[in-house]
């Protein structure tokens, strides 16, 4: 057992200097070199950091103190009553996540060298469980911190110090609790645990609403910092906690079935290398993640694909008939987004008063409504057995989405017009704002030849409804119609002539 | 004891999201022997091996070794059933030397270093064992995990795929190996369609339609396998429904 701790103690060690190195070069440091001058350096940044850091924690308890001191008796009642929810609902979270998978996830490399060879399971859970718990105690001291400024800048509870310690104490018991249960499943039968949280979320939303005394007892350490109990017996009682959790870790691990452990991990080993990218471009990383799951279940309901033009179109009917929740975004945009903008016409805003619905028409809310033709793009073996143009292709890709988004407005104009209005130049002006977002979703994706790059939705699109809209103010809701007219037969165009 | 069974499998089935991968496959190996799975791409032979190591639960069915149940939270099996996988991976921040050290200690078998260090030889990977396996050809990664499975002296090796990624020298040093492990009573179960010269297998195993069956070698057992004798199994007409 010692052996395998110090080995994987070793490996971990070692991971977490990679990623210290990998980090440092960005900063431009290279902790590895022996030189003097890069030493002045880290030594420079570490001051920097350090200042930085110092400097943000003192401003941010001190704004916290300021803001928890303006409370009114009411809102500081409301704080508190979500301070004794927050342990129930992170306990809930981790037991049920505990229930769904594994507590201890693997690489694909630890699987091969750690899960494979004969290092004990007790060894791993330890190395693991220790990981774990120095990032939640860590992060509960900091919440602790705050919120213990807070409070007692508002004359309610105990020192920001016993604060962060009861808090980072309460994260631990949570942490190792959870993993008791989680190591627990992988003693027993498969079938436990994959539907708890069915049963765990319902009853908690129970004892929030009904205030039940179990909200009292996971509130318990909380409750004994701001009503200026015993904080003796609470560090006693989460000490025993701890001690009680990891000495029924320690036991049930061993009995824990590893084969289960790397079954439960395969998502994750497929994921780790692409850690960083979930940084750097966290949409691209949540499509890969989200293809690797639907890679392991077997695709259900197969709606008949059509010929010819039909083809492409019922391609993407199938593929949100598989994905329905992908429909989210052109839902919100259909019923929400176009009918606002649209209804906010007859009142002639100012020009500036359109600026806010401007900036969410621009965010990635259409995104969804050319994913098709942008997965198509990104195919080149698809692509090229697909024998349409690029314009024919972007409508065909697009049509599913684009109906049902301008269905809805349509829908929702019609219920929610306003006396006097003019509905047959809203339904137009609807229809063509979401054709519009296609074809500058369209524009975006596709390079053009007197750029010879690509030009953003964004930019086109905010030239086209600064058309609209100006249109609009001018000379009411047809004028704008015959702008967005006039803006997507120029997109049309910029399309046709576009590279892919 | 040479040809005592020492992988016992019975009643396995494995399925991801639907209907079984492949189900009811029962085989045995005994000590000394080398067998090779083949099937047809997508027939599941990875997954066979993977669920026989423990890196995967099947549905049904069990797996003995040495007589002994195997049981997912047991330990003491891992070192004497040793996988390689078709890709085998590596951690992005241990030299080769460090990932067999690691691995040795691991399996409680340090002192089987100066014979890793050998084999690190005979695979032309000594002069780049102080290297990341990142920087490593397919074939010198592959060879990289081949050391460390070699190195463990285990009862059963299974290899996923390991003539695929090797150059004809290294395929002729493997085989080498191998029949060196057959003669300390190890056996040995690889999945491939190309084997190269010199191997020579006591049969096959063949995974089609979700069935699994035995097939004896057709040449002489001396005599070295041709491609033909792999093709003419997967093609037989009627060997699945046979074996069904």
């Amino acid at each position: 057992m010692l052996g395998d701790l110090s080995l994987l103690t070793w490996l971990r060690a070692r991971h977490a200097w990679t990623q210290l190195v990998f980090w440092m070069y960005a900063t431009g440091a290279d902790i590895e070199s022996g030189d003097l001058f890069e030493r002045f350096y880290e030594l420079y940044l570490v001051v920097l950091f350090s200042a930085w850091a110092l400097g943000m924690s003192i401003v941010s308890i001190a704004q916290i103190g300021q803001s928890f001191a303006e409370l009114s008796a009411m809102q500081l009642d409301a704080v508190r009553q979500g301070a004794m929810t927050a342990p129930l609902l992170v306990l809930a979270a981790l037991f049920t996540r505990s229930l769904r998978r594994s507590p201890v996830q693997l690489t694909a490399p630890d699987i091969a060298y750690v899960a494979a060879t004969q290092i004990s399971t007790r060894a791993l859970v330890a190395v693991d469980t220790a990981i774990a718990v120095l990032k939640a105690g860590t992060l509960g001291a900091v919440l602790g911190t705050l919120f213990g400024s807070g409070m007692y800048a508002a004359g309610a509870g105990a020192t920001p110090g016993a604060g962060a310690a009861l808090a980072s104490l309460m994260a631990v018991v949570l942490v190792i609790g959870a993993r008791v249960v989680g190591m627990a499943r992988l003693t027993v039968d498969r079938w436990l645990g994959q539907w708890w949280w069915m049963v765990v979320w319902p009853a908690v939303g129970l004892v929030v609403v009904t205030r039940h005394p179990v909200l009292e007892w996971t509130a318990y350490p909380i409750l004994t910092a701001l009503e200026g109990g015993s904080l003796t017996t609470t560090w006693t009682v989460l000490g025993l906690l701890v001690l009680l959790e990891t000495v029924l870790l320690m036991a049930i691990s061993p009995r824990a079935d590893m084969t289960r452990i790397i079954d439960d991990s395969a998502l994750f080993a497929e994921l780790a290398p692409l850690q960083l990218m979930r940084v750097l471009d966290s949409a691209g990383y949540r499509e890969i993640a989200r293809s690797k799951r639907r890679a392991t279940r077997r695709p259900r309901l197969h709606p008949p694909i059509g010929q010819g033009e039909i083809a492409p179109v019922s391609r993407a009917v199938l593929s949100y008939v598989r994905q329905p929740l992908r429909l989210f975004t052109p839902l919100v945009w259909g019923a929400l987004v176009v009918p606002v903008g649209v209804l906010l016409l007859p009142w002639r805003v100012s020009g500036f008063g359109y600026l806010p619905w401007m900036a969410v028409a621009l965010s990635g809310l259409s995104a969804e409504l050319t994913r098709v033709f942008r997965d198509d793009l990104q195919h080149p073996t698809i692509r090229r057995a697909l024998p349409f143009e690029t314009l024919t292709l972007l409508l065909l890709d697009s049509a599913p989405a684009t109906v049902l988004a301008a269905a809805l407005s349509i829908a929702v104009i019609t219920v929610f017009q306003p006396p006097g209005g003019d509905a047959v130049g809203e339904v137009a002006l609807a229809v063509l704002l979401t054709v519009l977002a296609v074809l500058c979703r369209g524009i975006g994706l596709l390079e053009h030849s007197w750029t010879s790059r690509t030009v953003s939705f964004q930019s086109s699109m905010l030239l086209s409804l600064g058309l609209i809209v100006a249109s609009a103010l001018l000379g009411g809701v047809w004028l704008a119609v015959i702008a967005a007219a006039s803006a997507a037969w120029i997109a049309v165009m910029i399309v046709r002539w576009a590279h892919e | 004891m040479q040809h005592a069974p020492v992988l016992e499998v019975s009643g396995l089935s494995f399925s991801y999201d639907g209907p079984p991968v492949w189900a009811g496959v029962d085989f045995v190996l005994a000590r000394g022997q080398t067998v090779v799975l083949i099937g047809a791409n997508g027939a599941g032979k990875s997954t066979l091996l993977r669920c026989i190591a423990g890196w995967a639960p099947p549905d049904s069915g069990e797996i003995h070794l040495d007589g002994e149940l195997l049981k997912g939270a047991d330990r003491g099996f891992r070192r004497n059933l040793v996988l390689v996988s078709d890709a085998p991976p590596f951690y992005n921040d241990l030299t080769a030397e460090e990932h067999v050290w690691f691995v040795l200690r691991a399996n409680r078998a340090a002192q089987r270093e100066p014979a890793a260090r050998a084999l690190l030889d005979k695979f032309g990977l000594a002069d780049h064992a102080a290297q990341l396996p990142s920087s490593f050809s397919r074939g010198m990664r592959y060879k990289l995990a081949l050391v460390m499975a070699l190195a463990l002296e285990p009862a059963v090796l299974l290899l996923d795929e390991p003539f695929g990624p090797l150059d004809p020298v290294s395929a002729r040093i493997l085989v080498s190996e191998l029949l060196a492990a057959n003669a300390r009573g190890a056996a040995v179960l690889l999945s491939g369609h190309h084997l190269p010269s010199g191997l020579s297998p006591d049969g096959y195993l063949v995974l089609e339609h979700g069935r699994l069956r035995a097939a004896e070698r057709r040449a002489p057992a001396d005599a070295a396998v041709p491609d033909d004798e792999v093709e003419e199994l997967l093609t037989e007409p009627g060997a699945a429904e046979d074996s069904a």
